[in-house]
């Protein structure tokens, strides 16, 4: 998945899925968090794109990786 | 006036000392009256601690003296003074997390590493400085000082551990480490950080950051304390839902075995690209000084290493943000401006990005086994850049400004996402006389071969016993 740049959250945006989670944010943390969404969003695009195979999102335990 | 005796006393390190307490040639008491007169001394100026334990250590000096003179002698830790992060929980001890939220918490029970540290005969002599909640500078905290370069950053979250144990303020100290917490403070301080394998060593009592990718980890000023410290505090634990069941070895076991015949992977990130030149020449070294002691040495990429802080993004942020929910939403003006940028994202990452991190994060898992079925240990800088200025987040690589909020987990959180073990000990210094480390990791549960490798290491170098500060004593030579 590629973003291109007409596909990223503006402040706008931001404000209001902020507000959904019932943050109401001062304009400074508002810019902020609206230029931090933009990098997880263009970040995690390339994760999107790896198939993560039969992997559940159980905890991880790392018993099992012990050596003989 | 501080004698050399009492400096000897302060700079020691436990497996020096250990064997004076046991033989009563030096006792728990005096070590600890100089190590506190030592610590009111320089706290002042260096910040390493929040909360001096002095009626608390001096009681469980004098209990240590009466035990050993009575032939109950418990082990190498048995006398010799420890410091807690104070995100730590200590019954009785105020246990501020850094934080204006709740600065005066008491905790009504301790942490099970500090429970465990106790029953093997430590001096809890204080809890130390350290970024609010792991995550944030806070300025209603002083930073703890560099004791190499003060006008450089001591780093974090684990700042007063790095601090306290190489400015000979405590023999060894429990930090915690979430992407780097309590190996980027060994690094430029100038100590050895050991983040043991994820369920290792509990977490119980530690005040979370990111439930899956929080670590309970050992500063020491030596590979062999480390092993120490880690042989007391390690294994199973019912209090801690991710604990591990997995037997605990003698870590010390194997340390003095060398690495000839070893195989290593070398990292160097995912590029070569925005590391300091000091810090690649001193990594260089230490390749060199590893294969001068017979190890074979191939440079390998880690896998999806690109992808890290995106991942650690997607995890570390949306856990601390629902673990200070309440906080974020009803105090956050007692939040310091990092603490509350992070929590805002992390209340934004979607659901969908935090589930698909952690199904990714085993996809990481089987390829870093796979790696590791071709090799010992993986050796990596421990981080790309020198210290930044105190105080800031930013510093210079290659001219350029780096946020070092950004630049961490490349290194170091490649290790908390796999839930690896990774060591961080001293290998040289910049050409601004701050420290520089390299890092080890290995596989999980194999946290002696890691030792190992370090200790050998270690014999190698002359690192300086004592930094410049507190005091001004004159430099050891040089590497």
């Amino acid at each position: 998945m590629n973003l291109a740049d007409d596909q990223m959250i503006d402040r706008d945006t931001v404000e209001v899925l902020a507000r959904a989670q019932g943050l109401d944010l001062p304009e400074d943390r508002l810019e902020t968090l609206a230029r931090m969404y933009a990098e997880f969003t263009i970040g995690f695009a390339a994760v999107w794109e790896i198939d993560p195979g039969d992997h559940e999102p159980a905890a991880i335990v790392f018993d099992d990786e012990v050596r003989s | 006036m501080t004698t050399e005796h009492e400096l000897d006393l302060c700079f020691m390190t436990i497996a020096e000392l250990a064997p004076l307490i046991r033989s009563r040639e030096i006792s728990p008491v005096e070590v600890t009256t100089a190590m506190l007169d030592r610590i009111d001394r320089h706290n002042g100026s260096m910040h390493a601690y929040i909360t001096i334990t002095r009626e608390v250590a001096l009681e469980q000096a004098r209990a240590a003296e009466r035990e050993i003179a009575a032939g109950d002698y418990r082990g190498p830790l048995h006398g010799v003074t420890i410091s807690l992060k104070d995100n730590i929980a200590t019954r009785g001890i105020r246990t501020s997390c850094a934080s204006m939220v709740a600065p005066n918490w008491v905790p009504d029970e301790d942490a099970t590493v500090y429970a465990r540290l106790r029953a093997a005969g430590a001096i809890l002599v204080g809890k130390v400085n350290l970024f609010e909640y792991a995550f944030s500078m806070n300025p209603a905290y002083p930073n703890a000082v560099n004791p190499w370069h003060p006008e450089r950053t001591s780093s974090g979250s684990s700042s007063g551990s790095g601090v306290a144990v190489a400015a000979g303020m405590v023999h060894g100290s429990i930090g915690s480490d979430t992407g780097g917490s309590g190996r980027a403070p060994a690094n430029v301080n100038g100590a050895v950080g050991f983040k043991a394998t994820y369920g290792r060593v509990s977490r119980r009592g530690l005040f979370p950051l990111s439930y899956t990718l929080d670590h309970t980890t050992m500063m020491t000023r030596s590979v062999r304390d480390s092993a120490l410290m880690l042989q007391a505090t390690a294994g199973y634990d019912p209090l801690d839902e991710n604990s591990s069941r997995v037997a605990v070895p003698d870590f010390s076991a194997v340390i003095g075995q060398g690495v000839a015949g070893m195989r290593l992977a070398l990292a160097r990130g995912y590029t070569h690209e925005g590391i300091d030149p000091d810090v690649t020449s001193v990594f260089n070294a230490a390749v060199a000084t590893l294969r001068a002691l017979g190890a074979e040495i191939e440079e390998v990429r880690l896998p999806y290493v690109e992808h890290c802080a995106a991942l650690q993004m997607a995890t570390m942020n949306p856990e601390a943000a629902e673990i200070h929910h309440e906080t974020h939403r009803h105090s956050s003006d007692k939040l310091g401006e990092t603490a509350l940028m992070r929590l805002d994202i992390g209340s934004l990452v979607p659901a969908t990005a935090y589930i698909r991190a952690q199904r990714m994060r085993k996809v990481m898992r089987d390829a870093f086994r796979d790696l590791l079925d071709r090799y010992d240990a993986i050796i990596s800088p421990a981080l790309a850049m020198r210290p930044g200025v105190a105080g800031t987040w930013t510093t210079l690589v290659d001219g350029k400004d780096v946020d070092l909020r950004s630049a961490g987990p490349e290194y170091t959180g490649i290790y908390n996402l796999t839930g690896m073990p990774a060591l961080v000990l001293p290998a040289g210094f910049s050409s601004e006389d701050t420290p520089i480390g390299i890092q080890i990791a290995g596989r999980w549960f194999d946290e002696a071969t890691i030792l190992r490798i370090a200790h050998a290491f270690e014999e190698t170098s002359d690192w300086p016993k004592r930094p410049p500060y507190p005091e001004d004593h004159p430099r050891a030579s040089s590497m």
